[in-house]
């Protein structure tokens, strides 16, 4: 490899122009509104986030990288340079590595820009540092290279303006029909197939929360593919001879073979459980107060507030002594047993902490853990979301038995749209329970709380009347 | 410049011409453009003539191992060119301007022809002295640094002749290298053409028949496939009648040997 050429290369191919177009292309979309903003899996929370989420993005820049490939692929022909080329000594296999090392170099760099611009805010907004990312975004750099070096091949194969807006919307359709294809539009098919797009599926089935990671079998898979479809992009650009060109279909077979054999074929199994983000760091001293190691870095601003709605809520009979954070997932797996009454389980995504939101204070995180005391998670998983009124029934009586705790009427976070129901459902079972002896308010709230932590009965109704 | 000589540029050549054909049939498409050709050609500037459509063109691709003979002998520097082995270390050794010269628009003329040099496998040290040395003398030193795509069409012929020269080759094929240049600009080249034929079997095909008798010691004249005429430009005047057509006796001396080739061919054309 001669150091002058490649230089040269890096100059003066397509691919300084396609690394700018990647990074613009893909820094726009993640400003931009999208799901990639949603919390707490928004592509600057988290390195598991970031990664996915650029990868996602190839949907729309691997036809991108094809067409561009395409582009440069026809240099050859359309300069009218491949008669003096023919007449060089050099082999063609040699003569074209400069010339995919710099397009393969750029896509990269382009790549690799965008990550960057992700880490910097990641590093900000975590002080948990997994290497399991690290896969993820290394096959979404080999995928953008495959595209480039097939897009090249191509481009030399058939030769035609057309080859590279061709190819270019042929990939898009296709990444439209993989999604299409994909298991949350037939739940009985194979997953497999849709998994041979250079995304993961988040578009379709965004990862919910930060303890859920891909599994690696999509990520080898993923990466025999894309291999083969570079080895084949490199053997079209160094073939002389038809019979040469035919053997590209090769690398492509095998790919594909060993990569549907080795990704999953249903949804559950493309998802994995990030032991390591899920992983319990606890405070010191007592009560004990635990976060996942995701959210190590809200611990300390946790553990006052929540060590005091502990003291609170001691005055009920049976009353938790810990405050845990809700590690569990319902990304293809199956739920996790109920939380224990001797817990409170926290879950930083629900409306109690603002949706994930940093810097609560501690008067609020307070609030947040008495909520998460007196209703637990049944909401999402037993309810009908659609289900206004449950909902606001739910969250009234969370309300009602929280000011009960307080003394004092209390407001929640805002439930948005059926915040006003709320807000009627809550001002009227107050007046009821205010007027109660502390210790049939206590015995209430209990009762209360008991039935939250089975997901029986209708809490508003207990803290009103006493029975469900 | 001082450098390193190796000791395949001092060993005593095994040939007695830098090309030789024999018999040689190279087909254009179809047709047969070149029809059993028989020539020599050694050390020295031979000028190859010929109506269009004569064959000339497919005779320097087939030269410039682009095409393949159909049948008969081609050898190069005492080679066989059908022999795929030896190929590689035969085009270290030529030099080419196709007749459309094809280049990289986005490469400065420096860059262009520092990517020929790689091409035809120069040593490394080589290349930087070589590229500059060939750019100068094409008269292009001071557009070097100059993208492709800016440059004139006698421009881009002039690149296309200092890449042909960079490597120095021992075979030097240039098919109509001075289309798009001005006057003083083919004198220059025949300057050029003269130097490099000292040590050089350099084949230059043309329409320009005046460019021959300046600047070549050997022309051919190629009809129909077939050597019509080979000889020194002082012979193509000499066989000339006063009565053909032609500006100069040197044109006298191309339209006289045609009219007679045609004449033995039956008239054909």
């Amino acid at each position: 490899m001669n150091g002058r050429i490649l230089r040269l290369e890096l100059r003066r191919t397509v691919g300084i122009g396609i690394a700018a177009i990647i990074i613009v292309l893909m820094i726009g979309l993640l400003y931009f509104h999208g799901p990639w903003e949603q919390p707490p899996t928004a592509w600057t929370d988290q390195w598991n986030s970031l990664a996915s989420w650029q990868r996602e993005l190839l949907t729309f820049l691997w036809p991108v990288a094809l067409g561009a490939g395409a582009l440069q692929g026809l240099r050859d022909s359309r300069s009218g340079m491949l008669e003096l080329l023919g007449t060089t000594s050099l082999p063609t296999r040699r003569r074209i590595s400069p010339t995919t090392l710099a397009i393969g170099g750029w896509l990269a760099v382009g790549y690799l820009v965008v990550l960057a611009v992700g880490a910097v805010q990641v590093a900000g907004n975590t002080s948990y540092f997994p290497l399991g990312w690290v896969p993820i975004a290394l096959v979404g750099i080999l995928a953008l290279i495959a595209a480039g070096l097939l897009g090249m091949g191509l481009g030399r194969l058939a030769p035609s303006r057309l080859t590279p807006p061709l190819v270019a919307v042929a990939a898009l359709i296709a990444m439209v029909v993989l999604a299409g294809i994909s298991p949350l539009a037939h739940p009985d098919g194979s997953m497999a197939v849709a998994l041979l797009a250079p995304g993961i599926g988040n578009l379709l089935d965004p990862i919910h929360d930060v303890f859920t990671t891909v599994a690696g079998s999509v990520t080898l898979g993923q990466a025999l593919w894309f291999a083969g479809l570079a080895v084949a992009g490199f053997v079209l650009l160094s073939a002389n001879r038809p019979l040469a060109r035919v053997a590209a279909a090769i690398p492509v077979v095998l790919g594909l073979v060993a990569a549907l054999l080795v990704l999953p074929s249903n949804l559950p199994a493309a998802y994995a459980r990030d032991d390591g983000a899920s992983a319990l760091v606890c405070a010191d001293g007592t009560p004990t107060v635990c976060v996942s190691r995701a959210h190590e870095n809200r611990l300390a601003a946790l553990v006052r507030p929540a060590r005091d709605a502990l003291r609170l809520l001691s005055v009920l009979p049976g009353a938790p002594t810990s405050v845990v954070e809700d590690t569990r997932t319902d990304q293809g797996f199956a739920r996790q047993p109920l939380p224990q009454a001797n817990e409170v389980v926290l879950n930083f995504d629900d409306e109690d902490f603002h949706h994930s939101q940093p810097n609560l204070s501690p008067d609020q995180l307070r609030l947040a853990v008495l909520a998460s005391a007196m209703a637990p998670t049944c909401v999402d998983a037993n309810t009908d979301e659609s289900d206004e009124t449950t909902t606001a029934r739910i969250r009234a009586a969370q309300a009602v038995a929280v000011s009960s705790l307080l003394g004092k009427p209390t407001s929640l976070p805002s439930y948005q749209y059926v915040q006003p129901q709320i807000n009627s459902l809550q001002q009227g079972a107050w007046q009821t329970l205010r007027g109660l002896p502390a210790d049939v308010q206590r015995a209430r709230v209990t009762a209360a709380r008991t039935a939250a932590l089975t997901c029986h009965g209708d809490l508003l109704t207990t803290l009103t009347t006493g029975s469900a | 410049m001082v450098r390193m000589v190796g000791a395949d540029e001092v060993a005593p050549t095994r040939f007695a011409w830098q090309i030789r054909t024999e018999r040689l049939q190279v087909r254009a498409g179809r047709r047969l453009a070149v029809n059993g050709l028989t020539l020599s050609m050694g050390t020295g500037v031979h000028g190859v003539l010929g109506p269009n459509g004569a064959g000339k063109t497919t005779l320097i691709r087939a030269l410039a191992t682009v095409l393949r003979p159909d049948d008969g002998v081609l050898e190069l520097l005492g080679q066989s060119t059908s022999v795929r082995a030896g190929l590689r270390d035969l085009r270290r050794k030529l030099g080419y301007l196709p007749q459309s010269f094809g280049y990289y628009p986005r490469f400065t003329v420096r860059e262009f022809v520092e990517y020929m040099a790689w091409l035809k496998e120069m040593p490394k040290t080589d290349i930087a002295g070589a590229v500059q040395q060939a750019i100068e003398r094409v008269g292009l030193a001071n557009r070097a640094d100059e993208k492709m795509k800016t440059l004139s069409g006698g421009m881009l012929r002039r690149v296309g002749v200092a890449q042909a020269i960079v490597n120095d080759p021992a075979v030097l094929l240039l098919d109509e290298p001075t289309v798009g240049l001005d006057p003083a600009q083919r004198l220059q080249f025949r300057d050029l053409l003269r130097q490099v034929g000292t040590d050089t079997c350099v084949v230059v095909s043309t329409h320009l028949v005046e460019d021959v008798a300046a600047a070549c010691s050997d022309v051919l004249l190629v009809d129909e496939g077939r050597l019509v005429f080979q000889g020194t430009p002082e012979q193509l005047t000499e066989a000339g009648d006063d009565a053909a057509p032609g500006d100069s006796p040197t044109e006298r001396g191309y339209s006289t040997l045609l009219a007679a080739h045609h004449a033995q061919n039956g008239g054909s054309r």
